[in-house]
């Protein structure tokens, strides 16, 4: 009995010094978060109590979205560690903003603020901050952008990749002289490069970079660059409508005739679009040490000027990696003779390196940021919220003929005037097969 | 080739046994037969094939057994991440041997099995305290073939006062699934125990050891349709990384990982056998698992979550012969330590912990006519899970009953035919139930609540059993089995929060087995 005694009095031992620490080392937070107007020099206030804040839990999904109080300051409790999109949106009706501000306006004034890819950490004390800023709302719009491409085999890969332009006023206006840019970031190898805390090139590191100038904010950098011809008042868009200008002007879903003499057939002509009505193309073929792909036909539809290019085409990036402004200098400033730089990489570049064109954001109606349709995917953020606080894709990624497209905010006799409130999280919508001059 | 080589060998064991006993006669071939019938020794013989030294105490010295059987299991009572029907066809062997004072005992299990309806799990079924998994939504239809070899040997020196046993217990199985998302989990583990004895006398004897083991899992979702992984617009079939016990994380890409295992503990007996309260056997087993999970490529590997598990089992047999019958007890105590080491925020996050009391009483009555066996077991079993990301924190402690009563008529001609009811209630004692609703989603609703709603549900249920035994060949004893088992719902709790998935009502399981006994 002795012994059976001793073995239970082990027992006992073993379990007591098995007693383990049941506790977790994480646990939730408090995130709090203060917003306020970017516009401390004006001698006006702005209401901040219709401020409206939501988290977006960039792995999970979980959304929380919650009105400030009139200090702007709001706390999501118990909120897991994470990495968080934080957005915040006010609307001020045009009659308010007027009365407050003294500068008259029809229009409501949207202020967006935004902090996109925020660690929030475990353990995480303090404040989140952010500042509104109003967005650029212009006449001239990105409607739609295809840059996703159709189906590889049975589709029309990218090469009927467009990307529309909307006149969202309710007067006509000249697209002459527009321009649009597919605008770089950083992308990978980050050894390789001098990047901001937010992930993005430091522009400021460029070589040749002035000192004097903001790089990284009031600057967007370009890879492609091109402008829609015209005199002046050659190209007339009524109100509600829109240009469309394609990477090649004819209907992808019947069969045509490359410029290698072959004949290029899609098997499934519902995966791809009819961009024979196109208002411009681009058109490689006369550039100087290019062999333009077999699809970039010169057709009878007017091709745009092309600034600055790579590749074969205007082929845009069917991942979503890289983003789009629509601009228009005014006459001091000559777009082809816009500045250039390398992207700034820690090493000296070599002197053939790839350039982009650095366009003052000040002339930018519009920009839309395009990210891939997956989170582990992202790309650092290209633009600030002051261009847009948000970004969109399209959800089934490329090649699956899904194209991006504006909302429509309303109809008044008729004319649709589509959603512009600077942040295309909320503006953008997607079409299941990209529609030229559709709507949603 | 090595798994052949194993095969081969396991299945001699059991033959050589056949062969030595072709002059037998029925009699004792059904003796070997009636040793499975009587629950005393059936649970002798269960409570000893773990152990090297104490296959020579309660594993008779020539016996041996295979069984095909079949079985079904089916009914949506069963946790969320379970399957709604389950179809099991396996092959079983072990039989055990005495070569010139060398025990060995051998075992070998082939099951198939078919799953529908398997929800965020792309899981072999033998690590389900881990964090770290994939999952999808979707009903997946698992296909499983699972191996498992068993080899145990003691043999006693120096005039037998000192034992010494080994044991190798090798696992492999392919489990995945032929619907999208196609999870696919290659895994295998092999653990070896060595102990060493000292027999004081002949009856009082104790001896320690070590356990040691290692093992891997490799884990794959891929897509036939690759629309499904390119997006999330198809939400049941998105792929998640579960990595704690709160709402997963979406896994579009690099969807594979390796788990590697390594364990390491140690095991004590002690016995004390043929006093006048009967024989005891004292177990013990701890054992410190190592989970590493990583993902691999050419470029390297990175480390993405390690889980730490402390493994104790502590088990007491009584034994003892009464005036008309046999009665055997087993106390087992239960405790598993989890822990995790999250490697993104580079901290503990996930704290596992189960705890398992069991008292089971058999009482076998032999009789010339009859065979009588009476079983009643209690079981408490608590079970928790906190997850520091969410703050979730699920705990939950049942209480279950069991009673069975059985017995076995002896018929002409080396025949018999036996009959076995059953019942059980599954009580819930207490629980604690904290789930974040600021990141409830459908991980939440489909697993977490769910699960908690079963677990703390009252369930009874009853079974019947019957077994039908004769000569086979001349020198195998042959037995048809049935069984049916159904659990009931009783109740749920209610709870305050959005249920999305409601309980089953009922589970059945059914199964018909050939087993022969030499």
């Amino acid at each position: 009995m002795k012994q059976i005694l001793y073995f239970l009095l082990l027992f006992g031992i073993t379990l007591t010094a098995c007693k383990k620490d049941k506790s977790t080392d994480i646990q939730p937070v408090d995130l709090s978060i203060k917003v306020s107007y970017d516009i401390q020099t004006s001698g006006y206030t702005l209401p901040l109590n219709n401020v409206v804040v939501k988290i977006t839990n960039v792995n999970t999904g979980s959304v929380q979205s919650t009105k400030v109080n009139d200090k702007g300051e709001i706390t999501f409790t118990y909120t897991p560690a994470g990495i968080y999109d934080i957005d915040a949106n006010v609307t001020i009706d045009a009659a308010d903003y007027s009365q407050i501000t003294g500068v008259q306006t029809t229009s409501p004034v949207t202020f967006n603020a935004s902090a996109k890819n925020t660690q929030v950490t475990v353990g995480f004390k303090g404040s989140i901050i952010l500042k509104l800023v109003a967005g650029k709302t212009a006449d001239w719009i990105i409607k739609q952008i295809y840059y996703a491409g159709s189906d590889t085999k049975n589709g029309a890969l990218y090469r009927d990749q467009f990307i529309e332009f909307y006149n969202n006023t309710d007067k006509v206006l000249y697209a002459d002289s527009l321009c649009f840019a597919d605008i770089t970031g950083f992308l990978s190898n980050p050894n390789n490069y001098n990047l901001l805390p937010n992930g993005q090139y430091d522009w400021s590191k460029s070589v040749g970079m002035p000192a004097n100038i903001d790089a990284n904010n009031d600057y967007v950098y370009s890879r492609a660059l091109f402008m829609i011809p015209g005199t002046g008042k050659q190209y007339p868009i009524q109100p509600g409508a829109s240009i469309v200008v394609a990477q090649n002007a004819i209907n992808h879903k019947a069969p045509f005739t490359g410029i290698d003499g072959k004949v290029v057939t899609v098997i499934d002509p519902a995966l791809t679009v009819d961009l024979s009505g196109a208002n411009f193309e681009t058109y490689y073929g006369n550039l100087p040490g290019i062999n333009p792909l077999s699809s970039d036909v010169d057709t009878q539809v007017p091709n745009v000027e092309v600034i600055q290019y790579f590749g074969r085409d205007m082929i845009f990036d069917t991942n979503g990696r890289y983003s789009f402004v629509l601009f228009k200098v005014d006459g001091t400033v000559n777009v082809k003779a816009l500045p250039q730089y390398n992207l700034p990489t820690k090493a000296t570049p070599a002197a053939n390196a790839t350039k982009t064109i650095q366009i003052p954001t000040k002339f930018v109606l519009d920009a839309v940021e395009i990210q891939p349709n997956t989170a582990d995917e992202r790309v650092a953020k290209k633009f600030n919220p002051s261009l847009d606080a948000g970004f969109t894709f399209v959800p089934l990624g490329g090649y699956k003929s899904q194209s991006v497209i504006r909302k429509t905010d309303k109809t008044v006799n008729g004319r649709i005037i589509l959603k512009d409130t600077n942040n295309s999280t909320e503006d953008f919508d997607y079409l299941n097969i990209a529609n030229p001059r559709g709507s949603k | 080739m090595k798994r052949d080589t194993i095969l081969f060998l396991l299945l001699l064991l059991p033959f050589n046994t056949l062969l030595a006993q072709q002059d037998s006669v029925k009699k004792i071939v059904q003796q070997k037969q009636l040793f499975f019938a009587d629950s005393v020794s059936f649970a002798s013989f269960n409570f000893a094939k773990s152990n090297p030294l104490l296959i020579k105490d309660l594993i008779p010295e020539r016996i041996s057994r295979i069984s095909i059987g079949q079985q079904l299991e089916q009914g949506k009572l069963v946790n969320a991440q379970g399957s709604t029907k389950t179809n099991l066809t396996y092959l079983a062997s072990d039989g055990s041997i005495n070569l010139s004072g060398l025990k060995l005992y051998g075992s070998f299990y082939y099951h198939k099995v078919f799953e529908d309806s398997t929800r965020f799990a792309h899981q072999s079924r033998n690590n389900t305290s881990t964090p770290y998994y994939y999952g999808s939504p979707t009903n997946n239809h698992y296909e499983r073939s699972i191996y498992n070899f068993n080899t145990l040997a003691t043999k006693d020196f120096f005039s037998n006062k000192i034992s010494a046993g080994v044991g190798f217990d090798y696992h492999i199985a392919d489990h995945f699934s032929n619907n999208d998302p196609r999870g696919s989990i290659k895994e295998y583990q092999l653990d070896s125990k060595i102990s060493l004895g000292y027999n004081f006398t002949e009856n009082i004897k104790i001896s320690g050891g070590l356990n040691i083991g290692y093992g891997k899992e490799e884990i794959n979702v891929g897509y036939k349709n690759t629309a499904y992984f390119e997006s999330t617009a198809y939400p049941r079939y998105v792929n998640y990384l579960i990595n704690g016990y709160g709402e997963p994380d979406l896994k579009l890409t690099n969807r594979n990982y390796t788990n590697g295992f390594s364990r390491l503990g140690y095991n004590g007996t002690v016995k004390i056998l043929n006093t006048n309260l009967g024989s005891f056997y004292f177990n013990i087993n701890q054992i410190e698992e190592k989970q590493i999970y990583d993902y691999r490529t050419s470029s390297g590997i990175y480390d993405l979550s390690k889980y730490d598990l402390t493994k104790l089992n502590l088990d007491v047999l009584w034994t003892k012969k009464l005036s008309e019958g046999t009665i055997g007890t087993i106390v087992n105590f239960v405790n598993w330590d989890g822990a995790d080491f999250n490697t993104r925020f580079q901290a503990k996050n996930y704290v596992y912990t189960k705890n398992e009391i069991n008292l089971k009483i058999d009482y076998a009555k032999p009789g010339k006519k009859h065979l009588y066996n009476y079983t009643f077991s209690l079981n408490n079993f608590s079970e928790n899970r906190l997850d520091g990301i969410t703050g979730n924190k699920i705990n939950y402690n049942n209480i279950s009953f069991n009673g069975n009563f059985g017995f076995l008529s002896y018929l002409s001609n080396y025949r018999s035919i036996g009959i076995n009811f059953g019942t059980h209630y599954i009580l819930p004692l207490k629980d604690d139930f904290f789930v974040n609703n600021v990141t409830e989603k459908l991980f939440t609703q489909e697993v977490i609540i769910y699960d908690y709603l079963y677990n703390t549900a009252q369930r009874f249920g009853g079974s019947i059993a019957a077994d039908y035994s004769f000569p086979f060949l001349k020198f195998t004893q042959a037995s048809v089995k049935l069984n049916m088992v159904y659990t009931d719902k009783v109740s749920t709790k209610t709870l305050d929060r959005n249920v999305t998935s409601l309980l089953g009502n009922d589970r059945l399981l059914s199964s018909i087995s050939l087993n022969l006994y030499f």
